[in-house]
């Protein structure tokens, strides 16, 4: 299922509400429906954030394929940006030298299952997998 | 829906979702605080880097006056953001 959210902040409630009925409606247990939403958020923010000029429009496709969920983000007529070599956090920084932001990124990365990126035309496409917990449907 | 508010033990309190659409709301509070506090998180269901930006940007901020933000009652898959963050290492945790 595909479903286009505007490039704003103001976005987020419908996007939440799109991901809630794709858990729902698959019975998606809740460890991989909270990864999902944050996965979710991080880009969807990113995008909003640091590609304002892009088209306004930013398909969100969300598919169960087996044991997988699949999550695939369009972002049309902006940067290229290679979430999968975003820059790596020092988590071990200590206070004085943690940067506030920066963390979106790496938790996708840390917790979904595949990330890739392809970037044609320019066209960027984000497609993210997250494997279903043992145990859930 | 989240929410956050000073409790009548001087605890602040957060719950429901504390995600990037909330960040004016939390911060409009969180700025208020000019010495140590504790953060009690026992009904926060969710958190995004937004959140964990502004927490993290309230502790710096104490931090320099020689205060501390600390962290209570974190739900499991909350504290697995942290731990995953490496803020957990970061915020005293009680």
């Amino acid at each position: 299922m595909y479903k286009t959210f505007k490039r704003d902040m103001a976005s987020l409630d419908a996007l939440f509400a799109y991901v809630e009925d794709f858990v729902t409606g698959h019975k998606i247990d809740d460890k991989s429906a909270h990864v999902l939403n944050l996965a979710i958020e991080e880009i969807f923010t990113n995008l909003v954030k640091y590609d304002a000029g892009a088209e306004p429009d930013i398909p969100v496709g969300l598919t169960l394929e087996g044991r997988e969920i699949v999550a695939v983000i369009t972002n049309t007529g902006g940067h290229e940006f290679d979430i999968t070599k975003a820059p790596d956090v020092d988590i071990n920084a200590s206070l004085a030298d943690r940067p506030v932001g920066g963390l979106g990124i790496h938790l996708v990365q840390q917790l979904v299952d595949d990330i890739t990126y392809r970037y044609t035309n320019g066209t960027g496409v984000i497609k993210i997998v997250k494997r279903l917990e043992d145990g859930s449907v | 829906v989240f929410e956050i508010e000073r409790k009548d033990d001087g605890r602040i309190a957060l719950s429901g979702r504390f995600d990037a659409a909330q960040v004016d709301k939390a911060r409009a509070l969180l700025d208020t605080f000019e010495e140590s506090f504790v953060v009690d998180m026992t009904e926060l269901d969710y958190i995004s880097s937004a959140g964990l930006g502004i927490l993290l940007a309230t502790y710096k901020r104490l931090a320099d006056s020689g205060h501390t933000l600390t962290l209570s009652h974190m739900k499991q898959h909350i504290r697995r953001i942290f731990n995953v963050s490496g803020l957990d290492k970061v915020f005293p945790m009680e």
